[in-house]
């Protein structure tokens, strides 16, 4: 598998502040690639660099195989094969929903038959002759997503695509988004600070923070093996303590687990909510404090051995109150080597 | 869509439009006259020698003050063919910058030699006298002064007009010069600046003025009420020749020249044969109300005639060397 | 009514543009050929300014001696006096007026706005024509009274007219100003017991302070620059002497000695109206209601509304009304329909226009969307540029041209070109704060489908900004039909606009001459004026 985008130690600085700093990346073809970070965290200046709407002060982007940034070359954002979604969709306003989507293609017969098809494929057929201001928040972002895939670009960039669409349509969208991406067989770097976002939509995910990429792995890999703490809360819920690992298992204040480590002795060990069972239990060990009821699951926080904080996840056939006592079972830990960033 | 083929279009055309403007300034095209005598007056003479010849002719009207300026400052530059100003001061401090060739000796045999430059650059092809013109509803001539120092007299405060950037004012101060010296000239003129004088853009407006009675004497060329009369009929102005001579009672000639510059020769001399000719002649007799300079075409017979007149004893030719100085004194004096 | 930026652009470089609240600006290197139209449209005047002050330098004593003589401080003092006088006068009735349009319950407000407003389509030279043929012993309202009325002249003059044809600017940017402001202070000034007199003087006028600082220099520039009416007015200040020395002496020194002075004046108003401007909020929050109306009654209200009516009929009843009637005095003399001023005057008029439509599109792009020091730079030069007196800029170029240019001294083309250059400015503004209501992402959008940035300039810039473009270039179009100055001084052979025909022929006290064009100048000059006030609402 060929990587479609790589960007080798990009570092880019702002009036004094560094927003990149030896950014490093590899976008596998035909996959997502989800990039995500807390905001200042880089992730829209390394787009915008990939795009070609700034320049690197260090570092080099090679897309599809070919150098687009480096040293001694800088080939403009209209040369690259690098179709862009916006934030704020970018329609243009003066043109119908077929002539935005036609923008990026040569003119010539095939036109209308390639806008037809990319219609089509976003789900959006016939509507060529809408304007961009009558069609609802959803629609817009796939007409976006229409015109940046209309000229069969080598990669497509997604800047936030999501966050300017009202809560319960972002679900929905986000499925159908990934659908067309896959079925389009595109590859697809997009950018978020909503962890939950990045987890469902991606097919690789890059953790950045302070303009450089933490960890890359598949979502599921970063959930369970986070390069550090910091990863690990932001990817997820849980609480901290410290153990020690001895022997294939680590001890800690809440009792002893299995691990597969390299690391000894003194560590970090994260228990994340979803390894926390619960049952109902009145002379359980642990109380709950708070909890918070989502329909398909609920998030109860729980006090256990003398005031220590615990997060459980539980279904929603049990509600949990506050007051209540409960028995609990840690059924899996993450291990840390000490220290590391909050 | 459509923005992108109209935009194109619009630049198009801007640039073909800018494209005949600059090309239209051709140096081949029409003859081009800078004429220091104003369109009112010279217009319909001009449009006759068009009709005429067939010459195109393209006129730039300003004050002889301004075009020899002009002229001077433009150099080897100039778009002009030919210079026809209002006074042999102008035209001089022309001659004198070295733009205005030698005109042939038959055209200048037309003409009386005090008429014309010492040198042949410039000749004159219609005379004019500085006059007093005055409200006659108020005035009478023997309340009049002798002399144009009688205006000096605090008895004439704010009564007095004058157009000191007018050419032929200009002339006047430097025929003082040249009469006196510029001591005596620059105390005459401070004296006439402390006196409160109106003052006008030109000779006309002065005259309409003095009509109006708004003012109650002026100093112009006689010609000028004249024009008034026959536009309007009766008037309450009348023109006072000076019984004295100096510089108020000068007699000079308008004149033209042509310039170094001119890529049309031949035209520029037709003009300037025109100028002399009987038509052109009779139409500064009828038209504008001067006196002729060619034998053969008299004067009107209600102005006096010219050798009745006592104008100062000068060369009009050296008028031109007295001008820079006139006109740094009128300004020194406040005047301009 | 025109919105205050339209009609007054800042005369200093407006505030940075990454101030502008919550619009992350795009940062980047612009293409190199983006500089290039501003470039262009700044040359003609810089350059030959440049030379004038080279040359006056290369003068030496002269020109010292020019400087420091008591006739250049006479006519410092007449300048300054005739500034200080229009412009108090016309806060004191711009800002009432605005008042009595926008806080008060006088009938017939909508009429008025439009009313107060009108003098800016009537150049202040016909203002002066009408009102020196009106007054005076010989005058036409002498003729129609038979009362004596005394000749308004030299300064008393010069001050009506200028202010009558000033006013407006500090009337519409405080009406504007007055409309956004949010009424919450002076409401609860109100409650705590202030009388409505108090509330303006210690709520309102403070906070229109920076508007109206920048609406009074405008004023004091507009005055110091004004040819037309002051030279008719027979009143001696800067631009009035610049043209008489430079026209009536052989010594073209002296001319351009004064004509730097006066730049020089200018460029101080320049100054302190940046300084006094500091921290000034541009752009207003919308009002979520409108203010509190005063209510007029009886005697008040009478004088309210005589005030208006005194103002409509000074700007514009009285000028057309003395217009008119020499039209019909004059209509015997046989003087023809002057197609050619007409011609010309609009033909240079669409031509500067078009022109500066084209370079301010791409200059708007560059200074919006790439802001740095140096584009700071060239929107400095060009509303510097743009306050330069005309008889200034109409001085340098003649001389730089006649001696440099060739074939091109005295051509159309360099009119234009000086045309375009000098009120570039307006449009400009006008193309930029349009420009940056429009996400730059439209335009990455654009260059991310392949298209370049003269096409994305082309294609999607132009129809968003299109309304900013059309507003700069009315704007631009009526300007240059009202310009006199420079027109005198560097028109071709032949070539004749209605604003030269007016000047020479009132100079001459040749009114019913000046009449007919004065009257075309404005009808045909109502036209954008119109569209302006038409697209802003």
């Amino acid at each position: 598998m060929t990587d479609a985008i790589i960007c080798r130690d990009l570092s880019k600085e702002y009036a004094g502040v560094r927003a990149l700093d030896s950014f490093s990346l590899a976008a596998p073809e035909a996959k997502v690639l989800g990039l995500v970070g807390p905001s200042g965290s880089g992730k829209t200046t390394a787009l915008r660099l990939i795009a070609g709407f700034e320049r690197p002060d260090r570092g080099s982007v090679e897309v599809a195989g070919d150098v687009v940034v480096d040293d001694r070359t800088f080939v403009p954002p209209e040369r690259r094969r690098v179709g862009m979604v916006f934030q704020d969709f970018a329609l243009f306003p003066h043109m119908s929903v077929g002539d935005n989507v036609s923008y990026g293609l040569p003119k010539g017969s095939a036109r209308r038959g390639r806008v037809a098809d990319t219609l089509d494929m976003v789900g959006l057929t016939g509507l060529e002759g809408r304007m961009p201001h009558q069609l609802s928040g959803g629609e817009q972002q796939r007409v976006a997503l229409a015109r940046a895939l209309a000229p069969a670009p080598a990669v497509i960039l997604l800047d936030e695509p999501f966050s300017n669409l009202d809560a319960p349509q972002r679900e929905r969208v986000r499925r159908e988004v990934r659908n067309i991406l896959i079925e389009a067989r595109a590859t697809a770097v997009f950018v978020t600070h909503d962890q939950e976002e990045a987890l469902a939509v991606s097919d690789v995910l890059a953790v950045m923070r302070d303009g450089r990429v933490i960890q890359q792995a598949a979502p599921h890999e970063l959930y369970r093996r986070p390069a550090d703490r910091w990863v690990a809360r932001f990817l997820g819920e849980g609480e901290f303590l410290s153990g020690t690992v001895r022997g294939g298992a680590v001890d800690t204040a809440l009792g002893r687990f299995q691990v597969d480590t390299p690391l000894s002795g003194p560590v970090d060990v994260l228990i994340r909510p979803e390894h926390v069972r619960l049952t109902e239990d009145h002379g359980g060990a642990a109380l709950v404090v708070d909890r918070e009821f989502y329909g398909h699951d609920q998030l109860v926080t729980l006090h256990v051995d003398g005031g220590r904080r615990l997060l459980a996840r539980a279904g929603p056939e049990t509600i949990f109150n506050p007051g209540d006592h409960a028995r609990f079972e840690i059924t899996d830990v993450v291990v840390f080597a000490p220290g590391g960033p909050e | 869509m459509h923005g992108h083929r109209t935009a194109r279009l619009l630049l198009v055309g801007l640039v073909l439009a800018l494209a005949a403007t600059a090309c239209s300034n051709g140096e081949t095209g029409p003859l081009t006259i800078y004429s220091g005598r104003s369109e009112d007056l010279v217009g319909p003479l001009l449009d006759r020698f068009e009709t005429e010849t067939g010459i195109d002719v393209e006129v730039r009207y300003a004050s002889s003050t301004d075009l020899t300026a002009t002229l001077r400052e433009e150099g080897a530059n100039s778009p002009a063919d030919v210079f026809f100003a209002q006074d042999p001061a102008s035209l001089g401090a022309v001659a004198e910058a070295g733009l205005l060739t030698t005109l042939p000796a038959d055209l200048l045999a037309l003409v009386p030699a005090r008429f014309s430059d010492d040198d042949g650059r410039w000749i004159g092809v219609s005379a004019r006298v500085r006059v007093v013109v005055y409200d006659a509803t108020r005035l009478a001539p023997a309340d009049l002064p002798e002399s144009v120092d009688g205006f000096i007299d605090p008895a004439w405060r704010g009564r007095l007009g004058i157009a000191p950037s007018n050419a032929s004012f200009l002339a006047f101060v430097a025929a003082m010069i040249l009469e006196r010296g510029e001591a005596a000239t620059r105390d005459w003129l401070d004296g006439l600046a402390a006196n409160d004088p109106q003052i006008f853009p030109n000779n006309s407006s002065i005259v309409a003025a003095v009509d109006e009675g708004t003012v109650e004497v002026g100093l112009v060329n006689h010609y000028y009420l004249l024009q008034l009369q026959a536009e309007v009929g009766e008037t309450n102005a009348a023109n006072h020749f000076l019984a004295t001579a100096g510089p108020g009672s000068l007699v000079m000639p308008a004149g033209a020249g042509i310039l170094t510059t001119t890529d049309q020769p031949e035209h520029a001399e037709r003009f300037v044969e025109f100028l002399l000719g009987t038509e052109a002649q009779e139409f500064f007799v009828a038209g504008t109300h001067e006196y002729p300079v060619v034998d053969g075409v008299s004067a009107d017979p209600g102005l006096p005639a010219l050798t009745t007149l006592p104008s100062p004893d000068i060369d009009l030719s050296e008028l031109a060397g007295a001008l820079d100085l006139a006109t740094d004194l009128v300004a020194e004096a406040g005047l301009l | 009514m025109t919105s205050p930026r339209a009609i007054a652009p800042a005369i200093a470089a407006p505030p940075e543009p990454w101030q502008v609240a919550g619009r992350p600006i795009r940062r980047g290197r612009p293409p190199r050929w983006l500089w290039f139209p501003a470039v262009l449209a700044l040359v003609p005047t810089v350059v030959p300014f440049g030379f004038l002050v080279g040359r006056v330098l290369a003068e030496g004593t002269a020109a010292a001696d020019v400087v420091l003589s008591a006739g250049t401080a006479r006519l410092v003092a007449n300048t300054a006096l005739l500034v200080v006088l229009v412009v108090a006068t016309s806060a004191v009735i711009g800002v009432g007026a605005a008042w009595l349009t926008e806080r008060t319950d006088l009938p017939g407000r909508r009429f008025w706005r439009v009313a107060v407003a009108l003098p800016l389509v009537i150049p202040s030279y016909v203002i002066a024509l009408a009102l020196l043929s009106a007054t005076g012993p010989r005058g036409l309202l002498a003729d129609a009274t038979g009362i004596a009325i005394p000749s308004l002249t030299g300064l008393s003059g010069a001050w009506l007219a200028v202010t009558l044809s000033t006013y407006p600017f500090v009337y519409l940017t405080t009406a504007s100003a007055l409309r956004r402001m949010d009424p919450a202070h002076e409401e609860a000034a109100r409650g705590l017991g202030a009388t409505p007199t108090r509330v303006f003087r210690t709520i309102v006028l403070p906070q229109l302070r920076p508007t109206l600082g920048a609406g009074i220099l405008l004023v004091a520039l507009y005055t110091l620059s004004d040819f037309g009416a002051v030279s008719l007015m027979r009143f001696d200040s800067f631009t009035r002497v610049v043209y008489a020395q430079y026209s009536g002496r052989l010594d073209r020194t002296p001319a351009a000695v004064l004509a730097l002075l006066l730049v020089a004046l200018a460029l101080i108003v320049v100054w302190a109206e940046r300084v006094t401007r500091g921290r000034a909020a541009y752009h207003g929050r919308p009002v979520a209601r409108p203010a509190r109306v005063v209510s007029l009654r009886g005697a008040k209200r009478l004088a309210g509304l005589a005030g208006l009516a005194a103002l409509g009929l000074l700007g514009v009843g009285l000028p057309v009304a003395v217009l008119v009637t020499w039209v019909g005095r004059g209509s015997g003399s046989g003087s023809a329909f002057p197609w050619g001023a007409v011609g010309g005057s609009v033909g240079a008029s669409l031509l500067a226009a078009g022109l500066v439509a084209i370079v301010a599109l791409p200059t708007a792009v560059l200074v919006a969307r790439y802001p740095s020091r140096r584009t700071a730079w060239i929107e400095r030069v060009a509303y510097t540029v743009f306050a330069l007196p005309h008889i200034t800029v109409g001085l340098a170029v003649v001389a730089f041209s006649s001696r440099y240019l060739g074939g091109l001294y005295q051509s159309l083309t360099v009119l234009v070109a000086v045309y375009a250059s000098v009120f570039f400015a307006q449009a400009l503004g006008a193309a930029r704060s349009s420009l940056l209501q429009v996400s730059p992402s439209l335009e990455e959008a654009s260059r991310s489908l392949g298209a370049g940035t003269m096409r994305t300039m082309i294609r999607v810039t132009a129809p968003m900004v299109r309304r900013g473009l059309i507003a700069g270039a009315l704007l631009v179009f009526l300007t240059t039909m009202k310009e006199l100055p420079a027109t005198l001084l560097l028109r071709p052979t032949g070539f004749d606009t209605l604003a030269v025909d007016i000047w020479s022929a009132a100079d001459s006290f040749l009114y019913s001459r000046a009449a007919g064009p004065a009257l075309l100048l404005i009808a045909i000059s109502a036209v954008p004026m119109y569209l302006l006030a038409t697209r802003e609402r």
